[in-house]
């Protein structure tokens, strides 16, 4: 959309207003091909700022870094355990996990009864469709986003996904 | 009797999200807390019967994203969505989308919103019914010749008004002749960047204003009101305190007042909770019609604490195809009570927001207090949405006996962690002024200089 690109100085100026903010926890910016992520764990800014200019190409973006889903059932307000239908996002080492970008129903396969775009045990490369989430008729084909070999495939066909949830597991060395 | 709503999305967070999951389990229908990254951990999210994560922390990606809210409603098997205020709540977009799919909307239909929405097309609906309304154009001005024509028959001063406003953008007072056209300008391109539409619209200013609203709830053929609320110490346009009975009103005026109100509901076929605000002018005792929300509204508990009256449980029945059973003669106004907005700001900053983590919360209790409010200890205040923490609610038999109760209740309160309007309400209230129920629109801002 716009033609103006942030400079160098830019960049400082943020950095220098985030620093001097006080509750400011994580902030993240993408400007045309520029993406700044930042966080702030405990005490300083650790400045992780890594202000890499992704050129070109596709960003593939990974979902929502790091943004494990704990179903918090533990409070006492709770009537009953929180229903979500999520299975524990637990991602066990070195795999890759392919989250929903969107809350709908997940497809594994491109129509009723016909064969999934996955199963587990399969390689896949990172442009390869492995489902569908379907939000008020309208299909999205979700993409393995890195070429590895299908771990695990953790919903069920037709069922309801939130936002973030884990849907499959990759796994990239194999 | 079996309610046809079965399972209830809400769309909003924080303690409106809490008070709306609390009506459907004691209706015996089913909430799904719909939640952003940001509210993972919220008590609303835990203490709905599901909850569905729909998007990032930013409310553009999750709360106010339309496609998220009610393709979360369909994918998991709603068969209504609740707005709450805020977010999505008068979009008629939203509720028009909602119908589309199947999921019925917990509010007026989409036409109402999108009519009531409208300044402009609200103040001619008004006058149809025979509601006063302010003095002023009926309609957008197109220049400044017109303006000044208009001006002339209103007086100075006078007030211009966003046609798509709200919140104080896009308005101007205009005290003499000469200003005008430079503040006209102004308002224009103000409300031109803050809501796409430069719209603007003239009507009297009044100096010594009460603000005034009626509570309705209508069945698409039958209207009651529940009386009013006095929202009169304000900041900004932004209510601090509210109050029912308010302590200006006479029996005459509060039912002419309420009446009116059922007049135009009636008119526009008003169905689920609304409320018609007005502005009591104390000078002339006049009173003119300002807006109406079609939606709950964040002050709703004053008037629930002194008629009795669930009104979050009446808009789920109406919702659910029930007819209202409530007439205007059953209504009774009983006691007094009083509302102060806890708000995570700091008021000695400007009323700046302050988010963080609540590292202790107790709550007020006792006699005739109710506390609104999503707050637990450790809990995180995000800096993405509005800063109420929350609502706490004072009933009294008269209102001397409610302010005490109130004072009480706010030195009992601890919030610790980030800064609350706590102390600016005690202020506030141990004021003259407030005890003497004196206090007008400007009050906040021009005698304690906030």
């Amino acid at each position: 959309m716009s033609e103006s690109k942030l400079s160098q100085q830019d960049v400082q100026e943020i950095l220098k207003l985030i620093e001097s903010a006080e509750h400011v926890e994580e902030f993240s910016l993408k400007y045309g091909d520029l993406e700044v992520r930042l966080s702030r764990q405990s005490a300083p800014l650790t400045t992780q700022a890594s202000a890499s200019a992704v050129q070109a190409g596709a960003a593939v973006a990974a979902p929502p870094a790091s943004m494990s889903h704990v179903p918090s059932n533990t409070a006492p307000a709770s009537p009953k355990a929180s229903a979500t239908a999520t299975a524990p996002a637990t991602v066990p080492a070195g795999m890759i996990a392919i989250k929903a970008p969107m809350v709908g129903t997940f497809y594994c396969a491109p129509s009723p009864g016909a064969p999934p775009f996955v199963n587990v045990g399969q390689k896949v490369a990172a442009d390869a469709t492995v489902c569908i989430i379907e939000v008020m008729k309208l299909m999205s084909s979700i993409a393995a986003g890195v070429a590895g070999t299908v771990a695990e495939i953790r919903v069920q066909d037709s069922e309801p996904v939130e936002f973030g949830q884990v849907l499959i597991l990759i796994d990239p060395k194999r | 009797m079996s309610l046809p709503l079965r399972r209830v999305l809400v769309a909003n967070r924080g303690e409106i999200a809490l008070r709306v999951i609390r009506a459907c389990r004691e209706l015996g229908i089913e909430s799904i807390a719909v939640f952003s990254e940001a509210d993972r951990d919220s008590l609303p999210v835990r203490s709905a019967d599901h909850a569905v994560c729909i998007g990032d922390a930013p409310s553009a990606k999750s709360y106010l994203n339309l496609r998220a809210v009610v393709g979360a409603a369909v994918a998991f098997g709603a068969d209504a969505i609740h707005p709450g205020y805020g977010f999505l709540s008068e979009k008629a977009q939203f509720a028009r989308l909602c119908e589309e799919q199947g999921i019925v909307f917990v509010g007026p239909g989409a036409e109402v919103i999108a009519n009531m929405g409208d300044k402009i097309a609200a103040r001619r609906i008004a006058k149809a019914a025979g509601v006063p309304t302010t003095p002023g154009s009926d309609g957008a001005v197109a220049d400044r010749d017109e303006a000044l024509r208009i001006a002339k028959g209103i007086g100075y001063p006078l007030l211009l008004k966003a046609a798509a406003g709200g919140g104080g953008r896009g308005m101007r007072i205009v005290t003499q002749k000469q200003d005008l056209e430079r503040l006209l300008a102004e308002a224009m391109g103000e409300a031109a960047v803050a809501f796409g539409d430069s719209a603007i619209y003239i009507e009297r200013y009044l100096a010594n204003a009460r603000h005034i609203e009626i509570q309705v709830l209508g069945d698409g053929k039958h209207v009651v009101h529940l009386g009013e609320r006095d929202c009169s110490s304000q900041r900004r346009n932004q209510k601090l305190v509210e109050e029912a009975p308010s302590p200006v009103l006479d029996e005459s005026l509060r039912s002419r007042i309420g009446e009116s109100a059922v007049a135009l509901c009636v008119a526009a076929g008003y169905k689920s909770a609304g409320t018609v605000e007005y502005i009591l002018d104390q000078d002339s005792g006049e009173y003119y019609f300002m807006e109406m929300n079609t939606r709950i509204q964040v002050e709703h508990p004053v008037t629930e604490m002194v008629t009795g009256i669930d009104i979050v449980k009446w808009q789920l029945r109406i919702a659910g195809g029930e007819m209202l059973t409530l007439r205007q003669e059953d209504i009774r106004i009983n006691g007094h009570a009083i509302e102060c907005r806890i708000n995570a700001e700091d008021h000695e900053r400007g009323f700046a927001p302050s988010p963080g983590r609540v590292s202790a919360y107790f709550a007020p209790g006792g006699p005739g207090v109710r506390v609104d409010s999503h707050m637990e200890s450790g809990c995180d205040v995000p800096p993405f949405y509005d800063s109420l923490l929350a609502k706490v609610i004072c009933w009294g038999g008269s209102r001397d006996e409610a302010v005490a109760r109130m004072q009480r209740a706010l030195g009992e309160m601890r919030v610790d962690g980030v800064k609350t309007t706590i102390a600016f309400h005690r202020q506030l209230l141990a004021r003259d002024e407030f005890r003497m129920g004196q206090v007008n629109t400007r009050f906040v801002h021009d005698v304690l200089g906030y």
